[in-house]
């Protein structure tokens, strides 16, 4: 686990350095990465692989979230734990929800609804396929369709409704209970 | 949300799903209906088809800025300093490999310089930084990037290097930039002694790349990150045992599979920037990492002439045999490729110049036209085609021809604005003389139009009545012509404000009168066809351009149309039908060279021509089957039979774009496209170029006639795809 943290976050930087001017940047690109280092490019079993990539989608998000989280703390003055590297500087200001709301509401959403939240991060920190994420979770590919637009609703209902509203709109009490 | 039970979520759930696949309108109806007075459940609902409706891609977007904020965390101790060593820091230039990249100033010796830090803080990293650094200092070669100085502020390591304007080669690939032949084979030859030029002092670089390629304004190439790369590879190593890291799809099996690497290693990779350049299509394609590698590892790429025929057999040879999945099939060393490379290249640049030395006082070359065409790209294709097919014969000639054309299309590219390429010490100093040297003395910068893009759009206000017969390459080839002719009034206005390039009706006023006379000689058949085309689409954009002009006599109307702006000389040349005319070559070209035989410089021609070239009078009896160049005296062009529709792709419907894609197609001799090139497009890389290639595919012809006897020829067939008007 360490090792391919570690191995993520480095590639993970220096792919967001390298792609800057060029194609998009996507998690997916960095995971698919990590899973060549990490495989010795070993032709994988398609499971195997599948799996790998559950895992990199899984400590991709780690690194994303951590390192957020490490900016937070250091902009509030606050004593959190810094994760990542040499944070310091800082902040390009966001809109909209940022990483870390979404991490709170995934997690949220774990405990409704567990295999949402799974979905959620296969699909979208992992880059994983609708069929590669229907394979990791044993379900058919038109449930993944359908849970993760629900997933995706009831994530943004909740961080629209959160206690730190990054939506303006967000104001206004959310349907939950 | 915590205390829902299961339950209700799952009433939730099943209520959201029912609800989420109705209208707006219907969706509350259906719930106060289904939810009975649960006024929580459906207030529970409909929240959140309120934020399916709003949540957009915001999980991604959050997953974004998340992603951009690891890479903002890149902290500089340096930058804050202003200065490095005794470099003046004057701001970035990007982000390296691990590290930041600043642009400085040697204020002592007045010149500026690319810093590169190492900022991470692993020690041995750094003190490798160091090492590498020295490394690539001792590289001393044109195509490598000098480094100047080496040294550790505050202890971070620096690298101070050469500051290299112009542009990376990924760029230029990535817009499609309109290269001669030449001017590929000249690049990749210079990458090519760079990299043997390393070898030979035992280094490898690891990840060649066309982002690792600078080309200067000058038309230098600059190979990047020697060392570096090396480097990168071996601190990533240190957890992970051999497995490389580079840019997935110029990576070399070996390295895929974390074998050891030799210098065949960087040849594979030369081999797939090679073939990018060549073709502009990568040879390992796939949307994903393991898709890529997976046809890295186990398939064949397409022959590189399938996609672009323009090479030489020797020139696809050279790529296969850089991308043999076993390094023992590749060649051993750059020495090997530069032994094929070069001679392409010198026969290219100093071939016989037949046209040229049969009309010397002729300022312009038709040539050069034909070169226009043979230039771009596939397109060239035909033109090398033929002289192919006939170089037993008459191989001076080919050659002139290709010469020829690469000369036009270079001025053609430069004209269109390619930022980097066009400086006026271009790297085919020859072949420019040749092609334009007649008529003008800096045809390079004439050009103006800054902007590919644009070209479509303006086309010639003036040509109305064209309808869009098949256009046969030549046209375009003589469009080229014309470009460079006039062009030489503007030259150095052009190079010094491109933004204040004459705008395309003037350019295309001056032309005018070259390109009717040539029109009429070179290219009878389907000549004006291409502007006009392109007029057409102008004027109604929906307009299947095609299907008009199948049922027109095509041409001859639109060049009988232009013929009055013409000048005499057209009408002297003949403005056949057919193009019977063209044929005089000696005397006939005279008057069009005068007009221009440069490069198209037409901003609404964009750099992409590929035009075919009139290679002159046949060398032997026209034997069915055979490829004829346009503008070939006596004959007549294929005529479009039936086009079917294209298929809309997805993507762009999706996308709301629309597309005008302009194809030159090759029509064998019983009516079939047998090769498609794509001319021009603004495909913004949403399929379009495809779904024309396939229905082009399907479009039939009656074949072009030469002697009596159908033969293979070039022409153009544009599609419009309109989301609306019947697209």
């Amino acid at each position: 686990m360490p090792l391919i943290y570690g191995e993520l976050r480095k590639i993970a930087r220096r792919h967001l350095r390298g792609e800057r001017h060029g194609h998009t940047l996507e998690a997916t690109a960095l995971v698919h990465e990590v899973y060549l280092r990490l495989s010795g490019g070993a032709e994988l079993h398609w499971n195997d692989r599948v799996h790998f990539y559950a895992v990199a989608a899984q400590m991709m998000r780690r690194v994303l979230v951590d390192h957020a989280r490490g900016r937070d703390a250091v902009k509030r003055g606050g004593s959190v734990v810094k994760v990542s590297l040499d944070e310091a500087r800082d902040p390009a200001v966001e809109s909209g929800p940022d990483v870390v709301a979404l991490d709170d509401a995934l997690k949220s959403l774990e405990v409704l609804d567990p295999r949402k939240s799974r979905i959620v991060e296969l699909r979208f920190f992992g880059g994983l396929t609708l069929e590669e994420t229907a394979a990791v979770l044993g379900v058919s590919v038109p449930t993944v369709v359908k849970e993760t637009r629900l997933a995706r609703a009831w994530l943004h209902s909740q961080i629209a409704a959160g206690p730190e509203p990054p939506l303006a709109a967000a104001a206004q009490a959310g349907p939950t209970e | 949300m915590e205390g829902m039970g299961r339950d209700r979520w799952r009433r939730v759930q099943e209520l959201f799903e029912a609800a989420a696949d109705l209208r707006p309108s219907q969706q509350a109806a259906y719930l106060a209906t289904a939810c009975s007075g649960d006024d929580d459940l459906r207030r529970e609902v409909e929240g959140l088809l309120r934020s399916d409706a709003e949540a957009g891609s915001f999980i991604e977007h959050a997953i974004r800025r998340g992603s951009d904020l690891l890479l903002a965390a890149e902290p500089d101790p340096l930058e804050a300093l202003g200065k490095i060593g005794k470099y003046e820091i004057l701001g970035r230039i990007g982000e390296g490999g691990f590290g930041v990249v600043y642009k400085g100033r040697d204020a002592v010796l007045q010149r500026y310089v690319a810093v590169k830090t190492c900022s991470s803080s692993n020690e041995k990293l750094r003190r490798r930084f160091f090492r590498e650094g020295q490394i690539a200092a001792g590289l001393q070669h044109p195509n490598i990037t000098t480094v100047h100085d080496l040294g550790v502020e505050r202890g971070v390591p620096y690298l101070v290097q050469e500051f290299l304007a112009g542009e990376d080669l990924n760029h230029m690939v990535a817009r499609q930039e309109g290269l001669t032949v030449l001017r590929r084979l000249d690049i990749l030859a210079q990458v090519a002694r760079g990299l043997e030029y390393a070898h030979l002092q035992g280094v490898l670089h690891r990840d060649v790349k066309p982002a690792n390629i600078r080309i200067l304004p000058s038309g230098a190439v600059k190979i990047m990150d020697f060392g570096i790369a090396k480097l990168l590879h071996e601190v990533s190593d240190v957890t992970t045992q051999g497995v490389t890291v580079g840019t997935v799809g110029y990576l070399a099996p070996e390295q895929l599979r974390g074998e050891e690497v030799d210098r065949r290693t960087d040849i594979f990779s030369f081999g797939v920037l090679a073939y990018e350049l060549l073709t502009y299509e990568r040879p390992f394609k796939g949307s994903t990492f393991s898709e890529v590698s997976y046809r890295l590892l186990n398939e064949e790429p397409a022959a590189l002439r399938d996609l672009a025929p323009i090479h030489s057999q020797a020139i696809a040879e050279l790529a296969r045999r850089c991308l043999a999945k076993d390094p023992a099939q590749r060649y051993a060393s750059f020495g090997e490729i530069l032994a094929v490379l070069e001679p392409e290249i010198a026969a290219l640049r100093s071939g016989p110049f037949p046209l040229l030395q049969e009309a010397p006082a002729a300022p312009a070359a038709p040539r050069a036209l034909a070169a226009d065409k043979e230039i771009d790209g596939p397109g060239a294709a035909a033109g090398k085609e033929t002289a192919a097919g006939e170089a037993a014969r008459a191989p001076a000639a080919a050659r002139g021809w290709l010469l020829a054309a690469a000369a036009v299309v270079l001025a053609t590219i430069l004209g269109l604005g390619g930022r980097a390429l066009l400086s006026p010490r271009a790297p085919e100093p020859p072949a420019r003389r040749q092609a334009a040297g007649p008529s003008l003395p800096a045809p390079r910068r004439e050009v103006g139009s800054p902007h590919p893009a644009p070209h479509q759009g303006a086309e010639a206000p003036g040509e109305p009545s064209r309808p869009a017969a098949p256009a046969s390459p030549a046209a375009a080839a003589e469009r080229g012509g014309e470009g460079s002719a006039p062009r030489p009034a503007v030259p150095v206005t052009a190079s010094n404000s491109p933004v204040a390039q004459p705008s395309p009706a003037p350019l295309r006023a001056r032309h005018a009168a070259p390109a009717d006379a040539k029109d009429g000689r070179q290219a009878p058949a389907g000549t004006a066809a291409h502007r006009p085309v392109a007029a057409q689409r102008l004027d109604a954009p929906a307009t299947r351009g095609i299907d008009a002009a199948a049922g027109d006599s095509g041409p001859q109307g639109g060049v009988r149309a232009e013929r009055p702006a013409s000048a005499a000389a057209t009408a002297a040349s003949g403005t056949g039908t057919g193009g019977g005319q063209a044929g005089t070559s000696g005397p006939g070209q005279e008057p069009e060279r005068a007009s221009g035989a440069g490069a198209e410089a037409d901003p609404s021609d964009d750099g992409q021509e590929v035009e075919a070239a009139q290679p002159g009078a046949p060398l032997r009896p026209m034997v069915r089957g055979d490829l004829i160049p346009p503008g070939a005296p006596g004959a007549s062009p294929p005529r479009l039979v039936s086009r079917p529709e294209p298929v809309y792709p997805d993507r762009a419907r999706r996308r709301q774009v629309e597309s005008d894609v302009l194809l030159l197609v090759l029509v064998d001799e019983n009516g079939h496209v047998i090769r498609t090139i794509v001319k021009r497009t603004d495909d913004p890389g949403v399929g379009f170029n495809e779904a024309a290639r396939r229905a082009a595919l399907r479009a039939t012809f009656n074949p072009a006639i030469r002697d009596g006897l159908p033969g293979k020829m070039w022409t153009e067939l544009p599609f419009s795809f309109r989301l609306h008007e019947g697209g």
